[in-house]
C-alpha cells in the first residue's frame, strides 16, 4: 500500500480509483506549506508555525503543568520540527507530524525535570488549585465554581503518570484519533486504548465527587 | 460477555469504536446491568470534564521567538560529525573515528543532511555552514542573551540586543519590548 498527499482543495481521485491503484489518499490541509518550506520559503514555516502554535501550546501546557516551561518546550518543539523537517515522509498529515515532535518534546522535558521535582510540582498545584488558564465564565454567579472545577480537573490531570496523560490529552482534548495518536507516539493502536481507558479510569477516581455531583445535577435536572 | 470484559470495552464503546458485533453485545450487557451503566455514565462525565476545559492562550509572540531564534542559527539540521558527537559521545567518537580511519569522518562536516537551504533577508539562498571540528563553538548569539535579559525582567537590554541581531523578526520583537514590554516580557 502506498500513500499520496494531496492539497484539500485539489481534486482527489475517487475511493475507488485510488482502491484500484492501492493508493490510500490522504487529503492534508498543510501540503501547500510544507512544499514551500521544504522548497526554501521560510515565511511557509512561519506561517505553519502560527498555524500549529495554539495546538502545541495547549498539549505542552497540559503535559508539564507550568506555563514558563510550556512556552520554552513549545518553542523548542517548533526549532526540532524545523531541524528534523526532512523526516516528514508525507505517509500522515503534517499535523500528527507536529504533534509528534511536540509530545516527544514535552515528554522529554518531563524526563529532565526528575520525579521528585514532578511530584513536588503536582502536589504545589493540587494546594493551590491554581492554573494560569483564561477563564471565560458563562456568568459571574459561577465563574467561581467554574475555575474551581477547571483546577481540580487540571490537578487531577497533572497527576496522572506521563503515559497515560499524554494519551487522555491527545484523545479527550486535542480529539485525535486512536490511530493518529498510535502514529504520533509510535505505539500499537492496542496500547493507545488501554492508556486511555486507564486514564479515564484514574480520573474518575480522582474526581469522583465531581463527577458524581454533575451526574445528580443532571438528574435533577431531568426530573 | 462478563463484567469485567464489559468494563475493559467501555472506553471504546463511548468512542464507537468497537466492531458492530461487539457493540452489540456490550448494548444487551447494559440493558440488563446497573453498574455496568453508571460506570459509562461516569466515564461520559470524566470526558466531559476534560473536553469542557477552556483552550489556553498561547503567548502572543511565540511564532516571532521561533522566527528570530531560526535567524541567529537554531534550529538548523545537525551536521553528520556533530550528531554522531551528540549520541555516542566525543570520546567514543574519536576511538570509532580512528577505527574506521576516522579523519575522514570529521571532515566529512561538509555533507550536510538537510532541507534545502533557506535564503537571506535579500532573497539570497544561505548554504550551510561547514565547521571542522577543530574550530571553536560560536560565540553566544544575539537571542540567548536577549533571553537571558527577559528572564530578569530587562527589556531595555532585550530590545537593544534583538534589535541588533539585524533580523527582521528580531526587529519586530525588539519593537514589542520597546512598546510592550510587561506583555513581551511575560511571554517570554
Amino acid at each position: 500500500m502506498t500513500y499520496e498527499m494531496v492539497e484539500s482543495r485539489v481534486a482527489t481521485p475517487s475511493r475507488a480509483q485510488a482502491a484500484g491503484r492501492g493508493i490510500v489518499v490522504i487529503s492534508d490541509p498543510d501540503a501547500e506549506l510544507v512544499d514551500r518550506w521544504q522548497a526554501g520559503d521560510q515565511g511557509a514555516f512561519g506561517d505553519l508555525v502560527r498555524r500549529h502554535e495554539r495546538r502545541v501550546f495547549s498539549l505542552v501546557l497540559r503535559m508539564l503543568g507550568n506555563r514558563e516551561e510550556a512556552e520554552d518546550v513549545a518553542q523548542e518543539a517548533f526549532l526540532s520540527l524545523h531541524r528534523h523537517g526532512r523526516r516528514f515522509r508525507r505517509q500522515a498529515r503534517f499535523s500528527t507530524f507536529v504533534y509528534r515532535v511536540a509530545a516527544n518534546a514535552a515528554l522529554n522535558r518531563r524526563r529532565t525535570l526528575g520525579r521528585k521535582r514532578a511530584r513536588e510540582e503536582a502536589l504545589a498545584r493540587r494546594q493551590d488549585a491554581g492554573f494560569d488558564l483564561p477563564v471565560t465564565p458563562r456568568d459571574p454567579e459561577s465563574a467561581a465554581s467554574g475555575s474551581q472545577i477547571q483546577a481540580r480537573v487540571q490537578a487531577a490531570l497533572l497527576e496522572l503518570p506521563p503515559d497515560l496523560r499524554m494519551a487522555i490529552v491527545l484523545c479527550d482534548i486535542e480529539g485525535q484519533s486512536y490511530s493518529d495518536i498510535a502514529d504520533m507516539l509510535r505505539i500499537p493502536e492496542g496500547t493507545v486504548k488501554s492508556r486511555i481507558h486507564r486514564a479515564r479510569h484514574a480520573l474518575r477516581e480522582r474526581l469522583q465527587a465531581l463527577v458524581r455531583a454533575e451526574a445528580d445535577e443532571s438528574k435533577g435536572v431531568a426530573s | 460477555m462478563n463484567h469485567r470484559r464489559i468494563r475493559a470495552r467501555l472506553s471504546e464503546y463511548l468512542d464507537r469504536k468497537l466492531p458492530p458485533e461487539q457493540r452489540a453485545k456490550v448494548d444487551a450487557h447494559l440493558v440488563e446491568c446497573a453498574a455496568c451503566c453508571a460506570e459509562l455514565h461516569e466515564l461520559e462525565r470524566t470526558v466531559d470534564l476534560l473536553r469542557r476545559l477552556p483552550d489556553p492562550e498561547p503567548p502572543p509572540y511565540l511564532a516571532q521567538a521561533v522566527m528570530a531564534r531560526l535567524e541567529a542559527g537554531e534550529g538548523q539540521p545537525e551536521l553528520l560529525a556533530q550528531r554522531l558527537r551528540r549520541l555516542i559521545g566525543p570520546a567514543f567518537a574519536v576511538s570509532v573515528a580512528a577505527a574506521l580511519g576516522g579523519v575522514f569522518l570529521f571532515t566529512l562536516v561538509d555533507i550536510e543532511i538537510q532541507v534545502p537551504p533557506h535564503r537571506t533577508t535579500t532573497g539570497e539562498p544561505i548554504s550551510g555552514v561547514a565547521r571542522t571540528s577543530s574550530e571553536p563553538e560560536p560565540a553566544r548569539n544575539p537571542y540567548s542573551l536577549a533571553r537571558h535579559h527577559a528572564r530578569r525582567g530587562e527589556s531595555a537590554e532585550v530590545a537593544a540586543l534583538l534589535r541588533g541581531a539585524g533580523h527582521p523578526h528580531s526587529a519586530l520583537l525588539a519593537t514589542h519590548f520597546e512598546h510592550d514590554s510587561e506583555i513581551a516580557l511575560a511571554s517570554w
